[in-house]
């Protein structure tokens, strides 16, 4: 079966700044994958090309191996980014409806997934600019849960939250095709299938169990 | 196609709940377009026949000083928490992301033009006249001309410093053909000149308005991304 | 080995330039010496023009390919425009003001041009207002496009605009003897290659500035 996204030969340069070099890496189904490493190593960014959301300095991606498969592969794929991606200025219920016109879904999913991450009832009706940093954070796994992904690109999902609902995030996640960037690596490691350790340009796969 | 088009018209239902949010934006914008109003009048004489000739210029220079200000709004409120990413994110052509910041430009731009008539002709002893309904075919034209190269500009603006001044910049020298329809118009609406040739003008515009909103439209991919 | 050919030409191409202009081409009958900057001012117009279909060009190249070296040569193309069309701005009026006795004139060759160069300076000012990146290149070629389109339309309105209005002055009627024409085309040659020096220099640069600036970003 194609690989869901395959990077070869992919760099990211910021400015003067190279970011990545020369990346190969393939995302394949049911891979759940770990991306661990220091700050400022170039996690995020490597992230957002496999999410498809920055295209590569050089180098190419490919989605399914086929022209059309980055439409497939948008359809299919859920993104939680370092920031929340909402509007501070629409209330959680008003972000998540409108995500979901977006996608035209409808307003019962919007329903049951806010009681799920325990945003329903007055929370949902507040102004986001007012949330808790926890709070702001579930609304984001929501949003990025919105369409059912089996794909889901996760950069700190895990912050914030409290440990009741990480747990039930890491049950969800078991089912799925994962990338995670995080430094919470402990709790990421109990789902992880494949490691990768990310820095000076490079990404380099650790054996799990290993570290 | 559908899909679509109901982004894009889910884009423009959100964009303005949000205006009328944080609707200190768009009075501020109105409340400057006043102010170059009342300031040119002090370039003038009292009652001199300068200012008569010259009104119709006056008034679309106060709209698209105010206009420019507008349109770097759009996608600073994208930008703010990155819900940018999420739209781009989106199955769907980017140019209906385009589409939807699109008609909330429009619309905002044609509710300031409109709001900016009433002061202009208050303040500059405009009488009203059934030859104004030609403005009910300018304004449009001219806003959704300044909407389909501001959007694409607005967009590109973000992520630079001096967001307002950029859009600026780059605005006023490409809309130069629309501002000369539009004043060229607005005399002919004022009684302030003989008969030209309305069709023309009009013409002009909608050829402005198409070839630049299907530019904006294939290069708005590029726009997205870092 | 490309600029040292090109510098072995430019050097008596533009002393040709310089003869022709002041000595070979004869004395405009009405106007006097102060024609003779008209040769400079013609081959910098149309030499204007070149740089922005060249920045244009290579604009088209970076958002089809993403090479960035495409946009190096464009935003290059632009600074020389620039400096160019700028250079036309300023002999345009120091001829216009003994001739037509006027600085400007509102005519659509000239209004288009000074539209023109206001949109060039906007892309040097869009540049100078970003930080580097791919997408700084992006949307600097996005304008590269925008504004290249918008020309032919600010022109023709432009004209539109002129043609109610009685134009008083026109910038035709010059009749140009065989020797100026010679001139002209001469000074034409020599600042295409003047415009080819420039630009293989600034790319080089550019190309240097940016080798020192990895250098320093930290990666081996």
């Amino acid at each position: 079966m194609a690989p869901i996204v395959r990077l070869s030969g992919v760099d990211k340069v910021y400015g003067t700044r190279p970011v990545l070099q020369n990346i190969q890496f393939e995302l394949r189904e049911k891979d759940r994958i770990l991306l661990f490493g220091p700050n400022g190593v170039g996690k995020s960014t490597l992230l957002k090309i496999l999410a498809s959301l920055t295209p590569p300095t050089s180098g190419s991606i490919s989605f399914y191996e086929d022209r059309a498969g980055l439409r497939l592969f948008r359809r299919r794929m859920g993104y939680l980014g370092h920031e929340s991606l909402l509007y501070p200025d629409l209330s959680g219920e008003e972000n998540l409806l409108f995500f979901a016109a977006l996608r035209g879904l409808g307003r019962d999913r919007c329903r049951s997934l806010l009681a799920q991450v325990g945003l329903d009832g007055e929370a949902a009706q507040r102004r986001v600019r007012f949330y808790s940093a926890g709070m702001k954070q579930r609304l984001s796994v929501a949003r990025a849960l919105l369409h059912d992904p089996e794909i889901l690109l996760l950069d700190e999902p895990f912050n914030a939250l409290d440990s009741g609902f990480v747990s039930s995030f890491l049950q969800w996640i078991r089912s799925r095709t994962v990338v995670m960037v995080t430094h919470q690596v402990e709790l990421a490691r109990s789902v992880a299938t494949r490691q990768f350790e990310v820095g000076n340009g490079k990404v380099v796969e650790k054996l799990v169990g290993a570290a | 196609m559908r899909e679509g088009l109901n982004a894009a018209l889910a884009i423009l239902r959100k964009d303005l709940v949000l205006e009328v949010r944080s609707r200190e934006g768009f009075l501020s914008n109105l409340f400057f377009a006043l102010l170059v109003l009342i300031l040119f009048n002090f370039g003038f004489d009292p009652g001199s026949a300068a200012i008569v000739e010259g009104k119709a210029a006056i008034f679309w220079i106060a709209v698209v000083f105010a206009s420019a200000l507008t349109l770097s709004r759009t996608f600073q409120r994208e930008s703010a928490e990155s819900a940018i990413h999420a739209l781009a994110l989106l199955p769907l052509d980017p140019a209906w992301i385009f589409v939807g910041k699109f008609l909330t430009n429009f619309c905002v731009i044609l509710l300031l033009m409109t709001l900016t008539l009433p002061l202009f002709i208050i303040f500059f002893d405009v009488s009203v006249s059934w030859r104004m309904w030609l403005l009910a075919a300018v304004c449009p034209l001219a806003a959704a001309g300044m909407a389909a190269v501001g959007t694409l500009f607005g967009a590109m603006a973000e992520s630079t410093r001096l967001r307002e001044v950029v859009v600026s910049i780059l605005l006023y020298p490409i809309i130069v053909p629309l501002l000369i329809a539009s004043v060229q118009l607005m005399r002919q609406a004022l009684k302030l000149t003989g008969e030209i040739e309305n069709w023309h003008w009009m013409g002009m515009m909608v050829v402005f308005d198409l070839i630049f909103f299907a530019a904006a439209l294939v290069v708005f991919d590029y726009v997205l991304g870092e | 080995m490309m600029r040292s050919f090109l510098l072995v030409l430019l050097y008596p191409m533009m002393v040709l330039a310089l003869y022709c202009a002041f000595l070979y081409a004869p004395r405009e009958a009405v106007m006097g010496e102060v024609q003779r900057i008209f040769y400079f001012h013609f081959a910098l117009g149309w030499l204007s023009f070149l740089a922005y279909f060249i920045l244009f060009v290579f604009s088209v190249a970076y958002l089809a390919t993403g090479v960035r070296r495409y946009d190096t040569w464009a935003s290059a193309s632009a600074e020389i425009g620039v400096i160019f069309s700028t250079l036309v701005l300023i002999t345009g009026p120091l001829w216009a003001k003994p001739v037509w006795n006027t600085w400007w004139t509102w005519d659509p060759r000239l209004t288009t041009f000074l539209m023109l160069w206001l949109m060039y300076v906007a892309y040097l000012l869009l540049r100078a207002n970003m930080e580097e990146s791919d997408r700084k290149y992006r949307i600097s070629a996005i304008l590269g496009i925008i504004a290249f389109i918008d020309v032919p339309i600010t022109f023709m309105s432009i004209r539109w605009w002129r043609s109610i209005h009685p134009v008083v002055i026109t910038s035709k009627g010059m009749n140009l003897e065989r020797e100026m024409k010679i001139t002209m085309f001469v000074a034409l040659g020599a600042f295409v290659v003047l415009y080819a020096v420039l630009l293989h220099l600034r790319v080089q640069q550019k190309d240097q500035e940016y080798r020192i600036g990895i250098g320093h970003g930290g990666l081996a």
